[in-house]
Protein backbone atom coordinates (compact mmCIF):
# COMPACT_ATOMS: atom_id res chain seq x y z
CA UNK A 1 0.00 0.00 0.00
CA UNK A 2 1.66 3.21 -1.12
CA UNK A 3 -0.01 5.32 1.52
CA UNK A 4 1.33 3.27 4.39
CA UNK A 5 4.80 3.40 2.95
CA UNK A 6 4.44 7.14 2.85
CA UNK A 7 3.72 7.05 6.57
CA UNK A 8 6.79 4.92 7.09
CA UNK A 9 8.83 7.42 5.12
CA UNK A 10 7.58 10.31 7.21
CA UNK A 11 8.57 8.48 10.39
CA UNK A 12 11.90 7.37 8.99
CA UNK A 13 12.88 10.94 8.24
CA UNK A 14 12.35 11.78 11.88
CA UNK A 15 14.40 8.83 13.05
CA UNK A 16 17.48 9.24 11.01
CA UNK A 17 17.50 12.97 11.47
CA UNK A 18 20.02 14.62 9.23
CA UNK A 19 23.24 12.86 10.06
CA UNK A 20 25.18 11.66 7.03
CA UNK A 21 27.99 9.36 8.19
CA UNK A 22 31.19 10.06 6.22
CA UNK A 23 34.82 10.37 7.01
CA UNK A 24 35.62 14.02 6.40
CA UNK A 25 37.61 16.64 8.27
CA UNK A 26 34.35 18.26 9.31
CA UNK A 27 33.01 14.98 10.66
CA UNK A 28 36.11 14.52 12.77
CA UNK A 29 36.12 18.03 14.21
CA UNK A 30 35.15 18.35 17.88
CA UNK A 31 31.39 18.82 18.09
CA UNK A 32 31.62 21.71 20.55
CA UNK A 33 33.96 23.56 18.21
CA UNK A 34 31.63 22.82 15.30
CA UNK A 35 28.66 24.15 17.27
CA UNK A 36 30.62 27.29 18.15
CA UNK A 37 31.73 27.86 14.56
CA UNK A 38 28.22 27.28 13.26
CA UNK A 39 26.85 29.76 15.77
CA UNK A 40 29.47 32.36 14.79
CA UNK A 41 28.67 31.89 11.11
CA UNK A 42 24.93 32.30 11.74
CA UNK A 43 25.55 35.60 13.54
CA UNK A 44 27.82 36.88 10.81
CA UNK A 45 25.28 35.88 8.17
CA UNK A 46 22.73 38.06 9.94
CA UNK A 47 25.15 40.99 9.79
CA UNK A 48 25.92 40.79 6.07
CA UNK A 49 25.16 43.95 4.09
CA UNK A 50 27.04 44.26 0.82
CA UNK A 51 27.09 41.87 -2.11
CA UNK A 52 30.84 41.52 -1.62
CA UNK A 53 30.22 40.21 1.88
CA UNK A 54 27.60 37.82 0.62
CA UNK A 55 29.99 36.67 -2.05
CA UNK A 56 32.77 35.88 0.43
CA UNK A 57 30.35 34.10 2.74
CA UNK A 58 28.90 32.04 -0.08
CA UNK A 59 32.39 31.03 -1.11
CA UNK A 60 33.23 30.05 2.47
CA UNK A 61 30.05 27.99 2.84
CA UNK A 62 30.66 26.37 -0.53
CA UNK A 63 34.15 25.31 0.55
CA UNK A 64 32.66 23.86 3.73
CA UNK A 65 30.13 21.91 1.67
CA UNK A 66 32.96 20.42 -0.39
CA UNK A 67 34.94 19.61 2.75
CA UNK A 68 31.95 17.84 4.33
CA UNK A 69 31.89 15.19 1.54
CA UNK A 70 28.09 15.24 1.86
CA UNK A 71 26.42 15.20 -1.60
CA UNK A 72 25.25 18.62 -2.79
CA UNK A 73 21.81 17.15 -3.51
CA UNK A 74 21.29 16.63 0.23
CA UNK A 75 21.88 20.30 0.89
CA UNK A 76 19.36 21.17 -1.80
CA UNK A 77 16.95 18.80 -0.09
CA UNK A 78 17.45 20.59 3.21
CA UNK A 79 16.35 23.79 1.47
CA UNK A 80 13.15 22.32 0.11
CA UNK A 81 10.97 22.97 3.20
CA UNK A 82 12.20 26.57 3.05
CA UNK A 83 11.05 27.28 -0.51
CA UNK A 84 7.68 28.68 0.53
CA UNK A 85 9.22 30.83 3.23
CA UNK A 86 11.85 32.13 0.80
CA UNK A 87 9.27 32.94 -1.88
CA UNK A 88 6.91 34.55 0.60
CA UNK A 89 9.49 36.80 2.27
CA UNK A 90 11.00 37.56 -1.14
CA UNK A 91 7.70 38.75 -2.61
CA UNK A 92 6.73 40.71 0.49
CA UNK A 93 10.10 42.44 0.54
CA UNK A 94 9.96 43.19 -3.15
CA UNK A 95 6.51 44.78 -2.98
CA UNK A 96 6.65 46.52 0.36
CA UNK A 97 9.92 48.36 0.13
CA UNK A 98 9.71 52.00 -0.91
CA UNK A 99 12.21 53.57 -3.23
CA UNK A 100 13.12 53.99 -6.87
CA UNK A 101 10.34 52.34 -8.91
CA UNK A 102 11.40 50.05 -11.74
CA UNK A 103 8.08 48.49 -12.61
CA UNK A 104 4.52 49.26 -11.65
CA UNK A 105 1.11 47.59 -12.11
CA UNK A 106 -2.19 48.34 -10.40
CA UNK A 107 -1.32 49.17 -6.75
CA UNK A 108 1.92 47.24 -6.77
CA UNK A 109 5.31 48.88 -7.22
CA UNK A 110 8.51 46.99 -7.62
CA UNK A 111 11.42 49.12 -6.49
CA UNK A 112 15.14 48.82 -6.93
CA UNK A 113 15.55 48.69 -3.14
CA UNK A 114 12.84 46.06 -2.90
CA UNK A 115 14.63 43.78 -5.35
CA UNK A 116 17.89 44.23 -3.45
CA UNK A 117 16.15 43.47 -0.16
CA UNK A 118 14.48 40.38 -1.58
CA UNK A 119 17.71 39.06 -3.10
CA UNK A 120 19.60 39.58 0.15
CA UNK A 121 16.85 37.98 2.17
CA UNK A 122 16.86 34.97 -0.12
CA UNK A 123 20.63 34.62 0.11
CA UNK A 124 20.51 35.04 3.85
CA UNK A 125 17.94 32.29 4.40
CA UNK A 126 19.79 29.93 2.06
CA UNK A 127 23.07 30.59 3.86
CA UNK A 128 21.50 30.11 7.29
CA UNK A 129 19.87 26.83 6.34
CA UNK A 130 22.94 25.45 4.62
CA UNK A 131 25.27 26.49 7.44
CA UNK A 132 23.14 24.66 10.00
CA UNK A 133 22.76 21.69 7.65
CA UNK A 134 26.54 21.37 7.47
CA UNK A 135 26.57 21.00 11.23
CA UNK A 136 23.75 18.45 11.41
CA UNK A 137 24.95 16.43 8.40
CA UNK A 138 28.43 16.03 9.84
CA UNK A 139 27.57 15.46 13.53
CA UNK A 140 25.55 12.56 14.88
CA UNK A 141 22.63 13.68 17.06
CA UNK A 142 24.07 11.78 20.01
CA UNK A 143 27.40 13.56 19.81
CA UNK A 144 25.60 16.83 19.27
CA UNK A 145 23.59 16.26 22.44
CA UNK A 146 26.79 15.71 24.40
CA UNK A 147 28.32 18.84 22.94
CA UNK A 148 25.23 20.86 23.79
CA UNK A 149 25.37 19.59 27.35
CA UNK A 150 28.97 20.60 27.87
CA UNK A 151 28.41 24.01 26.26
CA UNK A 152 25.30 24.64 28.36
CA UNK A 153 26.93 23.49 31.58
CA UNK A 154 28.16 26.95 32.61
CA UNK A 155 24.51 28.08 32.54
CA UNK A 156 23.82 25.85 35.52
CA UNK A 157 24.94 28.80 37.61
CA UNK A 158 21.67 30.41 36.51
CA UNK A 159 19.74 27.21 37.39
CA UNK A 160 19.52 26.17 33.75
CA UNK A 161 18.95 22.36 33.77
CA UNK A 162 21.73 21.53 31.28
CA UNK A 163 22.12 17.90 32.29
CA UNK A 164 18.38 17.28 32.41
CA UNK A 165 17.86 18.75 28.94
CA UNK A 166 20.65 16.59 27.53
CA UNK A 167 19.30 13.48 29.28
CA UNK A 168 15.87 14.15 27.83
CA UNK A 169 17.32 14.47 24.35
CA UNK A 170 19.32 11.25 24.79
CA UNK A 171 16.25 9.33 25.91
CA UNK A 172 14.22 10.80 23.07
CA UNK A 173 16.87 9.71 20.56
CA UNK A 174 16.90 6.26 22.11
CA UNK A 175 13.11 5.83 22.11
CA UNK A 176 11.97 7.46 18.87
CA UNK A 177 12.82 4.35 16.79
CA UNK A 178 11.20 2.08 19.38
CA UNK A 179 7.98 4.10 19.33
CA UNK A 180 7.97 4.19 15.54
CA UNK A 181 8.25 0.40 15.46
CA UNK A 182 5.42 0.17 17.93
CA UNK A 183 3.23 2.55 15.93
CA UNK A 184 3.93 0.45 12.88
CA UNK A 185 2.91 -2.75 14.69
CA UNK A 186 -0.30 -1.18 15.97
CA UNK A 187 -1.14 0.13 12.50
CA UNK A 188 -0.59 -3.33 11.03
CA UNK A 189 -2.68 -4.96 13.77
CA UNK A 190 -5.53 -2.50 13.26
CA UNK A 191 -5.31 -2.83 9.49
CA UNK A 192 -5.61 -6.61 9.76
CA UNK A 193 -8.79 -6.06 11.77
CA UNK A 194 -10.18 -3.92 9.00
CA UNK A 195 -9.17 -0.44 10.01
CA UNK A 196 -8.56 1.81 7.04
CA UNK A 197 -5.81 4.38 7.21
CA UNK A 198 -5.40 5.03 3.53
CA UNK A 199 -8.67 6.34 2.16
CA UNK A 200 -10.96 9.27 2.85
CA UNK A 201 -10.38 12.93 3.49
CA UNK A 202 -7.43 14.03 5.61
CA UNK A 203 -9.89 14.53 8.46
CA UNK A 204 -11.16 10.96 8.19
CA UNK A 205 -7.64 9.62 8.02
CA UNK A 206 -6.57 11.69 11.01
CA UNK A 207 -9.49 10.25 12.95
CA UNK A 208 -8.47 6.73 11.96
CA UNK A 209 -5.15 7.36 13.67
CA UNK A 210 -6.74 7.97 17.08
CA UNK A 211 -6.94 4.24 17.90
CA UNK A 212 -3.24 4.03 17.02
CA UNK A 213 -2.16 6.97 19.09
CA UNK A 214 -4.03 6.03 22.25
CA UNK A 215 -2.33 2.65 22.84
CA UNK A 216 0.96 4.25 21.82
CA UNK A 217 0.44 6.93 24.42
CA UNK A 218 -0.60 4.56 27.18
CA UNK A 219 2.34 2.28 26.43
CA UNK A 220 4.75 5.20 26.53
CA UNK A 221 3.73 5.91 30.09
CA UNK A 222 4.37 2.30 31.05
CA UNK A 223 7.72 2.45 29.30
CA UNK A 224 8.64 5.69 31.01
CA UNK A 225 7.79 4.15 34.35
CA UNK A 226 9.91 1.05 33.76
CA UNK A 227 12.78 3.08 32.37
CA UNK A 228 12.76 5.33 35.42
CA UNK A 229 13.02 2.30 37.70
CA UNK A 230 15.83 0.81 35.59
CA UNK A 231 17.72 4.11 35.67
CA UNK A 232 17.38 4.35 39.42
CA UNK A 233 18.52 0.76 39.84
CA UNK A 234 21.62 1.72 37.88
CA UNK A 235 22.52 4.42 40.37
CA UNK A 236 21.15 7.37 38.42
CA UNK A 237 20.92 10.34 40.72
CA UNK A 238 20.81 13.41 38.51
CA UNK A 239 23.72 15.15 36.86
CA UNK A 240 25.88 15.91 39.89
CA UNK A 241 29.16 14.08 40.05
CA UNK A 242 28.56 12.28 36.77
CA UNK A 243 31.48 11.39 34.57
CA UNK A 244 31.44 10.32 30.95
CA UNK A 245 32.74 7.45 28.86
CA UNK A 246 33.84 9.82 26.16
CA UNK A 247 35.88 12.82 27.09
CA UNK A 248 36.21 14.68 23.83
CA UNK A 249 39.61 16.33 23.60
CA UNK A 250 40.25 19.49 21.68
CA UNK A 251 43.30 18.95 19.50
CA UNK A 252 45.39 20.96 17.03
CA UNK A 253 42.96 20.72 14.13
CA UNK A 254 40.17 22.10 16.31
CA UNK A 255 42.29 25.15 17.16
CA UNK A 256 43.13 25.62 13.48
CA UNK A 257 39.44 25.42 12.58
CA UNK A 258 38.67 28.05 15.20
CA UNK A 259 41.39 30.34 13.95
CA UNK A 260 40.24 30.03 10.32
CA UNK A 261 36.67 30.74 11.39
CA UNK A 262 37.69 33.85 13.32
CA UNK A 263 39.76 35.09 10.35
CA UNK A 264 36.96 34.52 7.84
CA UNK A 265 34.32 36.14 10.05
CA UNK A 266 36.51 39.13 10.83
CA UNK A 267 37.44 39.44 7.16
CA UNK A 268 33.82 39.39 6.06
CA UNK A 269 32.87 42.04 8.62
CA UNK A 270 35.71 44.49 7.89
CA UNK A 271 35.72 44.16 4.13
CA UNK A 272 33.00 46.85 3.94
CA UNK A 273 35.31 49.49 5.29
CA UNK A 274 37.74 49.27 2.36
CA UNK B 1 24.96 -11.69 50.92
CA UNK B 2 21.34 -10.78 51.51
CA UNK B 3 19.57 -11.18 54.85
CA UNK B 4 15.81 -10.77 55.02
CA UNK B 5 14.15 -10.73 58.42
CA UNK B 6 10.39 -10.90 58.79
CA UNK B 7 9.78 -8.60 55.86
CA UNK B 8 6.27 -7.36 55.04
CA UNK B 9 5.17 -4.93 52.40
CA UNK B 10 1.88 -3.55 51.09
CA UNK B 11 1.02 -1.34 48.12
CA UNK B 12 -1.59 0.95 49.63
CA UNK B 13 -4.08 -1.60 51.03
CA UNK B 14 -2.88 -4.69 49.26
CA UNK B 15 -0.55 -6.91 51.29
CA UNK B 16 2.04 -8.13 48.76
CA UNK B 17 4.79 -9.67 50.90
CA UNK B 18 4.04 -11.39 54.20
CA UNK B 19 6.62 -12.22 56.88
CA UNK B 20 9.39 -13.24 54.54
CA UNK B 21 12.61 -14.42 56.19
CA UNK B 22 15.43 -15.54 53.97
CA UNK B 23 19.22 -15.60 54.02
CA UNK B 24 21.08 -15.69 50.75
CA UNK B 25 24.79 -16.39 51.31
CA UNK B 26 27.42 -14.88 49.02
CA UNK B 27 27.93 -16.94 45.86
CA UNK B 28 24.60 -18.74 45.95
CA UNK B 29 22.51 -19.16 42.80
CA UNK B 30 18.94 -18.87 44.03
CA UNK B 31 15.82 -19.04 41.87
CA UNK B 32 12.63 -17.34 43.02
CA UNK B 33 9.51 -18.95 41.56
CA UNK B 34 5.93 -17.80 41.77
CA UNK B 35 2.88 -17.18 39.60
CA UNK B 36 1.93 -13.74 38.24
CA UNK B 37 1.31 -11.30 41.05
CA UNK B 38 2.85 -13.47 43.75
CA UNK B 39 5.23 -10.66 44.73
CA UNK B 40 8.48 -11.67 43.01
CA UNK B 41 9.21 -8.30 41.42
CA UNK B 42 8.32 -6.54 44.62
CA UNK B 43 10.83 -8.66 46.52
CA UNK B 44 13.45 -8.03 43.83
CA UNK B 45 12.98 -4.27 44.12
CA UNK B 46 13.50 -4.54 47.86
CA UNK B 47 16.95 -5.99 47.24
CA UNK B 48 17.99 -2.84 45.39
CA UNK B 49 16.45 -0.34 47.81
CA UNK B 50 13.98 0.66 45.09
CA UNK B 51 11.40 -0.22 47.72
CA UNK B 52 11.89 -0.54 51.46
CA UNK B 53 10.02 -2.92 53.80
CA UNK B 54 7.00 -1.65 55.74
CA UNK B 55 8.20 -3.76 58.63
CA UNK B 56 11.10 -6.12 59.03
CA UNK B 57 14.54 -5.69 57.60
CA UNK B 58 16.48 -6.34 54.42
CA UNK B 59 20.28 -6.21 54.65
CA UNK B 60 22.58 -6.24 51.64
CA UNK B 61 26.15 -7.15 52.59
CA UNK B 62 25.23 -6.07 56.08
CA UNK B 63 23.80 -2.69 55.04
CA UNK B 64 20.16 -2.02 55.85
CA UNK B 65 18.18 -0.81 52.81
CA UNK B 66 16.44 1.68 55.07
CA UNK B 67 19.75 3.52 55.49
CA UNK B 68 19.27 6.20 52.81
CA UNK B 69 22.78 7.53 53.17
CA UNK B 70 24.14 4.21 51.94
CA UNK B 71 21.62 3.64 49.15
CA UNK B 72 24.17 4.06 46.35
CA UNK B 73 26.46 1.57 48.03
CA UNK B 74 23.63 -0.96 47.95
CA UNK B 75 22.69 -0.22 44.36
CA UNK B 76 26.24 -0.58 43.12
CA UNK B 77 26.59 -3.97 44.78
CA UNK B 78 23.24 -5.29 43.48
CA UNK B 79 22.91 -5.26 39.70
CA UNK B 80 19.37 -5.56 38.30
CA UNK B 81 18.20 -6.89 34.96
CA UNK B 82 14.53 -6.39 34.14
CA UNK B 83 12.07 -8.16 31.90
CA UNK B 84 11.54 -5.80 28.99
CA UNK B 85 14.76 -5.31 27.01
CA UNK B 86 13.40 -2.15 25.39
CA UNK B 87 12.59 -0.35 28.59
CA UNK B 88 15.89 -0.64 30.42
CA UNK B 89 18.36 0.61 27.84
CA UNK B 90 18.88 4.31 28.34
CA UNK B 91 21.47 5.42 25.82
CA UNK B 92 21.22 5.42 22.05
CA UNK B 93 24.59 3.67 21.63
CA UNK B 94 25.42 0.25 23.08
CA UNK B 95 28.70 1.14 24.77
CA UNK B 96 27.24 4.28 26.27
CA UNK B 97 24.44 2.29 27.79
CA UNK B 98 26.90 -0.17 29.29
CA UNK B 99 28.74 2.83 30.73
CA UNK B 100 25.59 4.38 32.22
CA UNK B 101 25.91 3.11 35.79
CA UNK B 102 29.64 3.85 35.89
CA UNK B 103 29.02 7.40 34.67
CA UNK B 104 26.43 7.84 37.40
CA UNK B 105 28.91 6.60 39.98
CA UNK B 106 31.51 9.09 38.84
CA UNK B 107 34.08 6.52 37.74
CA UNK B 108 37.01 7.99 35.83
CA UNK B 109 36.74 7.84 31.99
CA UNK B 110 39.72 5.60 31.32
CA UNK B 111 38.45 3.13 33.90
CA UNK B 112 34.94 3.28 32.38
CA UNK B 113 36.44 2.53 28.97
CA UNK B 114 38.33 -0.48 30.34
CA UNK B 115 35.37 -1.95 32.20
CA UNK B 116 32.92 -1.35 29.34
CA UNK B 117 35.19 -3.14 26.87
CA UNK B 118 35.65 -6.07 29.26
CA UNK B 119 31.92 -6.32 29.96
CA UNK B 120 31.02 -6.25 26.27
CA UNK B 121 33.58 -8.96 25.61
CA UNK B 122 32.14 -11.06 28.39
CA UNK B 123 28.64 -10.97 26.89
CA UNK B 124 30.02 -11.42 23.37
CA UNK B 125 28.92 -8.08 21.97
CA UNK B 126 32.26 -6.36 21.39
CA UNK B 127 31.46 -6.02 17.70
CA UNK B 128 28.31 -4.09 18.51
CA UNK B 129 29.87 -1.52 20.82
CA UNK B 130 29.02 1.47 18.64
CA UNK B 131 25.71 0.18 17.28
CA UNK B 132 22.28 1.55 18.12
CA UNK B 133 20.52 -0.84 20.56
CA UNK B 134 17.42 -0.46 18.42
CA UNK B 135 18.86 -2.76 15.75
CA UNK B 136 19.76 -5.58 18.13
CA UNK B 137 17.61 -8.67 18.79
CA UNK B 138 15.80 -9.05 22.11
CA UNK B 139 18.42 -11.47 23.38
CA UNK B 140 21.25 -9.15 22.39
CA UNK B 141 19.51 -6.24 24.12
CA UNK B 142 19.28 -8.27 27.32
CA UNK B 143 22.97 -9.03 26.99
CA UNK B 144 23.62 -5.30 26.73
CA UNK B 145 21.67 -4.85 29.95
CA UNK B 146 23.72 -7.62 31.59
CA UNK B 147 26.95 -6.02 30.34
CA UNK B 148 25.83 -2.79 32.02
CA UNK B 149 25.46 -4.74 35.26
CA UNK B 150 28.77 -6.60 34.87
CA UNK B 151 30.61 -3.31 34.27
CA UNK B 152 29.36 -2.07 37.62
CA UNK B 153 31.10 -5.08 39.27
CA UNK B 154 28.35 -5.86 41.77
CA UNK B 155 28.63 -8.99 43.88
CA UNK B 156 24.91 -9.72 43.60
CA UNK B 157 22.94 -9.88 40.35
CA UNK B 158 19.14 -9.94 40.34
CA UNK B 159 17.39 -10.96 37.12
CA UNK B 160 13.64 -10.30 37.18
CA UNK B 161 12.16 -12.53 34.45
CA UNK B 162 15.00 -11.43 32.21
CA UNK B 163 14.24 -14.18 29.69
CA UNK B 164 10.45 -13.91 29.64
CA UNK B 165 10.32 -12.00 26.35
CA UNK B 166 13.03 -13.96 24.54
CA UNK B 167 13.00 -16.84 22.07
CA UNK B 168 14.58 -20.18 23.09
CA UNK B 169 18.00 -19.25 21.74
CA UNK B 170 18.03 -15.89 23.47
CA UNK B 171 16.92 -17.64 26.63
CA UNK B 172 19.72 -20.21 26.46
CA UNK B 173 22.30 -17.46 25.86
CA UNK B 174 21.17 -15.56 28.92
CA UNK B 175 21.08 -18.68 31.09
CA UNK B 176 24.61 -19.58 29.98
CA UNK B 177 25.76 -16.08 30.90
CA UNK B 178 24.08 -16.35 34.28
CA UNK B 179 25.84 -19.64 35.02
CA UNK B 180 29.08 -18.07 33.91
CA UNK B 181 28.66 -15.16 36.31
CA UNK B 182 27.75 -17.58 39.08
CA UNK B 183 31.00 -19.48 38.46
CA UNK B 184 32.86 -16.20 38.83
CA UNK B 185 31.54 -15.96 42.37
CA UNK B 186 28.53 -13.67 41.97
CA UNK B 187 25.39 -14.21 44.00
CA UNK B 188 22.58 -14.78 41.50
CA UNK B 189 18.91 -14.12 42.26
CA UNK B 190 17.03 -15.52 39.29
CA UNK B 191 13.33 -14.73 39.16
CA UNK B 192 11.08 -16.70 36.85
CA UNK B 193 7.80 -18.55 36.70
CA UNK B 194 9.27 -21.14 34.39
CA UNK B 195 10.35 -24.06 36.56
CA UNK B 196 12.59 -25.64 33.97
CA UNK B 197 14.81 -22.53 34.02
CA UNK B 198 15.43 -22.99 37.72
CA UNK B 199 16.97 -26.49 37.60
CA UNK B 200 20.51 -25.09 37.42
CA UNK B 201 20.06 -23.13 40.64
CA UNK B 202 21.63 -24.15 43.96
CA UNK B 203 18.41 -23.34 45.69
CA UNK B 204 14.81 -22.65 44.77
CA UNK B 205 12.20 -20.78 46.76
CA UNK B 206 8.53 -20.53 45.86
CA UNK B 207 6.36 -17.50 46.61
CA UNK B 208 2.60 -17.76 46.73
CA UNK B 209 0.45 -14.70 47.44
CA UNK B 210 3.40 -13.03 49.12
CA UNK B 211 4.29 -15.95 51.33
CA UNK B 212 7.39 -18.07 51.14
CA UNK B 213 5.93 -21.56 50.79
CA UNK B 214 8.82 -23.77 49.64
CA UNK B 215 12.58 -23.56 50.08
CA UNK B 216 15.25 -26.10 49.14
CA UNK B 217 17.33 -27.51 46.32
CA UNK B 218 15.46 -27.89 43.02
CA UNK B 219 15.24 -31.63 43.66
CA UNK B 220 13.71 -31.14 47.10
CA UNK B 221 11.28 -28.45 46.02
CA UNK B 222 10.12 -30.19 42.85
CA UNK B 223 9.18 -33.25 44.88
CA UNK B 224 6.30 -31.29 46.50
CA UNK B 225 4.00 -31.83 43.57
CA UNK B 226 0.77 -30.72 45.19
CA UNK B 227 2.26 -27.64 46.88
CA UNK B 228 3.64 -26.58 43.51
CA UNK B 229 0.28 -26.92 41.83
CA UNK B 230 -1.29 -24.99 44.72
CA UNK B 231 1.24 -22.21 44.20
CA UNK B 232 0.04 -21.89 40.61
CA UNK B 233 3.15 -23.31 39.01
CA UNK B 234 3.81 -26.12 36.59
CA UNK B 235 6.60 -28.70 36.95
CA UNK B 236 8.90 -29.18 33.97
CA UNK B 237 7.54 -31.81 31.56
CA UNK B 238 10.13 -34.54 32.30
CA UNK B 239 9.47 -34.10 36.00
CA UNK B 240 5.70 -34.26 35.47
CA UNK B 241 6.11 -37.57 33.68
CA UNK B 242 8.39 -39.18 36.26
CA UNK B 243 6.40 -38.00 39.26
CA UNK B 244 3.16 -39.19 37.63
CA UNK B 245 4.82 -42.59 37.19
CA UNK B 246 5.83 -42.50 40.84
CA UNK B 247 9.53 -42.53 39.95
CA UNK B 248 10.52 -39.33 41.77
CA UNK B 249 11.99 -36.09 40.45
CA UNK B 250 13.78 -35.86 37.11
CA UNK B 251 15.23 -32.43 36.44
CA UNK B 252 15.75 -32.87 32.71
CA UNK B 253 14.92 -35.20 29.84
CA UNK B 254 18.05 -37.35 30.22
CA UNK B 255 17.36 -37.96 33.85
CA UNK B 256 13.73 -38.89 33.17
CA UNK B 257 14.84 -41.38 30.52
CA UNK B 258 17.28 -42.93 32.98
CA UNK B 259 14.63 -43.18 35.70
CA UNK B 260 12.11 -44.72 33.33
CA UNK B 261 14.63 -47.23 31.94
CA UNK B 262 15.78 -48.16 35.43
CA UNK B 263 12.20 -48.86 36.51
CA UNK B 264 11.54 -51.35 33.72
N1 LIG C 1 3.05 -0.07 41.84
C1 LIG C 1 2.07 -0.88 42.33
N2 LIG C 1 1.00 -0.36 42.93
C2 LIG C 1 0.03 -1.16 43.43
N3 LIG C 1 0.03 -2.50 43.32
C3 LIG C 1 1.07 -3.08 42.71
C4 LIG C 1 2.15 -2.31 42.18
N4 LIG C 1 3.04 -3.15 41.65
C5 LIG C 1 2.56 -4.39 41.83
N5 LIG C 1 1.39 -4.35 42.48
C6 LIG C 1 0.60 -5.53 42.87
O1 LIG C 1 1.36 -6.29 43.75
C7 LIG C 1 1.21 -7.66 43.50
C8 LIG C 1 2.57 -8.30 43.32
O2 LIG C 1 3.19 -7.75 42.18
P1 LIG C 1 4.59 -8.21 41.65
O3 LIG C 1 4.89 -7.36 40.47
O4 LIG C 1 5.57 -8.21 42.75
O5 LIG C 1 4.30 -9.69 41.19
P2 LIG C 1 5.19 -10.67 40.32
O6 LIG C 1 5.29 -11.93 41.10
O7 LIG C 1 6.44 -10.00 39.91
O8 LIG C 1 4.27 -10.94 39.07
P3 LIG C 1 4.66 -11.14 37.54
O9 LIG C 1 4.99 -12.58 37.37
O10 LIG C 1 3.41 -10.75 36.83
O11 LIG C 1 5.82 -10.23 37.23
C9 LIG C 1 0.33 -7.78 42.28
O12 LIG C 1 -0.95 -8.15 42.70
C10 LIG C 1 0.29 -6.41 41.69
O13 LIG C 1 -0.96 -6.13 41.17
MG1 LIG D 1 7.31 -9.40 38.05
Amino acid sequence: MPRKEAWGAVFKDITLGQYFPEDSILHRLDARIKLGICFALLIVIFMLKSYLQYGIMMLAIFILILMSKVPLSLYLKSLRPMVILILFTGIINMLMTDGQVIYQFWVFKITYEGVTMAAQMLLRIVLLVVASAILTYTTSPIVLTGALESLLKPLRVFKFPAHEVAMMMTIALRFIPTLIDEADKIIKAQTSRGADFSTGSPMVRAKALVPVLIPLFVNSFRRADELAVAMEARCYNGGDGRTSLHVPRIIARDYVACAVCVLVCAGVLVVNYY
Amino acid sequence: MIEIKDLTFAYEEKQVLKNISLDIPQGQFIAILGHNGSGKSTLARMMNALLVPDSGELLVNGVNTKDEARMMEIRRSVGMVFQNPDNQIVAAIVEEDVAFALENLGVESSEIRRRVDLALEEVGLSDYATHAPHYLSGGQKQRVAIAGVIAMQPNIIVLDEATAMLDPKGRRDILALVEDMHKKGKTIVYITHNMSEAIKADRVIVLDEGELVLDGTPREVYANTSAIVDAGLELPRPCQVTTALGLGVALDIDESVELINASK
